[in-house]
């Protein structure tokens, strides 16, 4: 069931186009990310999701109620990039802030508010510094006082924007895994932004990869990543190799390998065209076998569990990367300068 | 060989040339603040502590006093929400006409105060623009307590506003935004985040434009008419003691303005020390 329905959706800042036609509903319990460079629109997709901001064209309906009406009734929580935490209040008081304005007919007893609270910030490791103010507080702490009082009016749907982008590395590796499971465990449906493909593919159920205002591709962690619908979203998910490759019809042949070609909107599909190939999806092949381009290794990086080869490949004129595992690597025994044969497992070819 | 001068650090200057420069300060300071300050109480207790009472208690100095207070009454809290109404539209929402807007609240900065009194003068007065409707519904602003309580307003107008303005801007609007997230209304969400994120600095904007309100004499001048015990402000008084050479009177009136200046300027000095930070953000 869609719990977030949005149709048709477009935003206009002064003479930029912050969204063209947005169409995308959220399911129950799905955990989506928003995934794009920063200007391809999806802050604003998720302040318009939130009621902050509103589209000038289409419309976000939440259970088929409008998204105009109040954040509350809707039952969103939202949790701002720099935490927007109140300073003049301690953690107690951030946290209880929803609760205490509501309207009188629906407040909790002063002693509820406190239990619930007090709830809260257990759940988010912080029971301990109620009394803090947050400049007492660390980054990641804030980030989950941040969490808890957006929880606070029991949302169905968490909204955050870029959540972790504030926090240092070990930090944020630590609260995705946290907040997975809090999504899991409360049984939330939340949407994140991102500009970290990792934290996307990571966390997410699904990701939905945004650029110039337009959803380019939405689908699970493993369909943006293994099949890209763009030459964009490849090189935005992770490293790519481009390898120039001739189009006739719907084939493409490089390296003496032929695949189908993708269509995409744009220029014909004859003459040149760029085969995108992963790091991890080129292979040495034996060099007696008649398969495989000549290349040779001009630089190999020990990048602990993985090893990064630098090629220069025949008829491409720059390095292609490539990345094999620590024993492959051994095995392989391979050195600078030495000569080699590649073939590419696997490759989507575009119009270029 | 180690001397001081070699562990001087480069920023720093000469022992002499620093006494020299904090000489220069400390005696300036002394002759054209300390000096008239002390000069003013001395003047104004020559006479004994008898005649310094009397003084300032007459009918017509009491009557300047509470005149001074009542404009400030009310002239600061008209300011106060002015300043607060103007610099939450300014920082938080994007209009057309901002800096036309942000322009006029500066306005009452850069014209003489006298010209602002005659602006009302003009205005109200018998022969000005709506002097013959106003004599015909026997209201009186020129010349009268309303008239001076408008040259307040309009000399102290943009106290509260500049002291505001750029704190608001600085802090932007997330924090309103995330109360509006937890179901906060707007009432709500200004007195419960905003005017507490804004709140010494509110305060350091009171205080400027209270001493501001307390003090004016060129506007005030202009629209009072002077009349004794009716629409003389502390500071027309002292002037009219003064010109009859009634030094002691005049000293002593001026010395109970000297002390709510003091005053105001100890509590502005204790917020300072005590919330600096928010208080410098504001002047940033």
């Amino acid at each position: 069931m869609a719990v977030i329905d949005i149709q048709a959706v477009s935003k206009q800042f002064g003479a930029f186009a912050a969204l063209r036609d947005i169409t995308m509903s959220i399911q129950d319990g799905e955990l989506v990310a928003l995934l794009g460079p920063s200007g391809s629109g999806k802050t604003t997709l998720l302040r318009i999701i939130a009621g902050l901001e509103f589209a000038d064209q289409g419309r976000v309906t939440f259970e088929g109620v409008d998204a105009a009406s109040s954040m509350v009734k809707r039952r969103v929580g939202f949790v701002f990039q720099h935490y927007a935490l109140f300073k003049h209040m301690s953690v107690f008081e951030n946290v209880a802030f929803g609760l205490r304005v509501m309207p009188s007919a629906q407040r909790p007893a002063n002693a509820d508010i406190k239990r619930r609270v007090e709830e809260l910030l257990e759940l988010v490791q912080l029971g301990n510094l109620a009394g803090r103010f947050p400049t007492q507080l660390s980054g990641g702490q804030r980030q989950r006082v941040a969490l808890a009082r957006a929880l606070a009016i029991e949302p169905r749907v968490l909204l955050l924007d870029e959540p972790f982008g504030a926090l240092d590395a070990r930090v944020r590796k630590d609260l995705r895994r946290w907040l997975r499971r809090l999504h899991d465990e409360m049984g939330l449906t939340s949407v994140f932004v991102t500009h970290d493909q990792e934290e996307a593919l990571e966390l997410a159920d699904r990701v939905v990869v945004m650029n110039n205002g337009e959803i380019v591709q939405s689908g699970t962690p493993s369909d943006v990543y293994d099949v890209p619908a763009t030459p964009f979203v490849y090189e935005f998910l992770g490293n790519v190799n481009r390898i120039p490759c001739r189009l006739a019809s719907d084939r493409a042949s490089f390296w003496g390998q032929e695949i189908a070609v993708e269509r995409i909107a744009g220029p014909s599909q004859k003459g040149e065209g760029l085969a995108y190939v992963r790091p991890h999806d080129i292979e040495v092949v034996d060099g007696r076998s008649a398969l495989g381009q000549p290349a040779i290794v001009r630089h190999v990086s020990v990048l602990g569990s993985v090893v990064r080869v630098d090629l220069a490949v025949d008829g491409v004129p720059h390095l292609v990367e490539m990345e094999v595992s620590r024993q492959k690597f051994q095995q392989l025994g391979l050195r600078a300068s030495n000569a080699v044969q590649v073939r590419a497992l696997n490759a989507r070819a575009f119009p270029a | 060989m180690s001397t001081a001068r070699n562990h001087r650090s480069p920023l720093s200057e000469s022992p002499l040339v620093r006494r020299l420069l904090i000489g220069a300060a400390l005696g300036f300071l002394f002759l054209f603040l300390v000096l008239p300050l002390l000069t003013v109480f001395i003047e104004g207790l020559r006479g004994g502590i008898v005649r310094y009472i009397q003084s300032v208690s007459e009918p017509d100095a009491v009557a300047a006093i509470k005149l001074t207070v009542i404009a400030a009454a009310i002239a600061v809290p008209c300011n106060l929400v002015f300043g607060l109404a103007a610099s939450w539209a300014i920082a938080k929402f994007e209009f057309t006409g901002k800096n036309v807007l942000i322009t006029f609240i500066d306005l009452p900065f850069s014209v003489s105060p006298v010209i602002a009194g005659l602006i009302y003068v003009l205005l109200f007065g018998a022969q000005g623009l709506l002097g013959p409707w106003l004599s015909a519904h026997d209201i009186q602003i020129v010349f009268a307590v309303p008239g001076i309580v408008l040259a307040t307003i309009f000399v102290t107008f943009p106290f509260i506003a500049r002291e505001l303005i750029p704190l608001m801007q600085e802090q932007g609007t997330e924090d309103e935004e995330a109360a509006r997230s937890l179901g906060a209304g707007g009432w709500q969400t200004f007195f419960r985040v905003t005017l507490p994120n804004v709140r010494w600095a509110l305060l350091y904007g009171v205080l400027l434009c209270n001493a501001r309100a307390m003090g004016e004499f060129g506007a005030v001048s202009v629209v009072s008419g002077h009349i004794r015990g009716l629409t003389n402000t502390m500071p027309l008084h002292v002037e009219i003691l003064y010109n009859e050479y009634n030094f002691i009177a005049a000293f002593a009136v001026a010395s109970v303005l000297a002390f709510l200046a003091l005053v105001t300027l100890a509590i502005k000095s204790v917020l300072e020390w005590r919330h600096g930070g928010d208080i410098s953000a504001a002047r940033a």
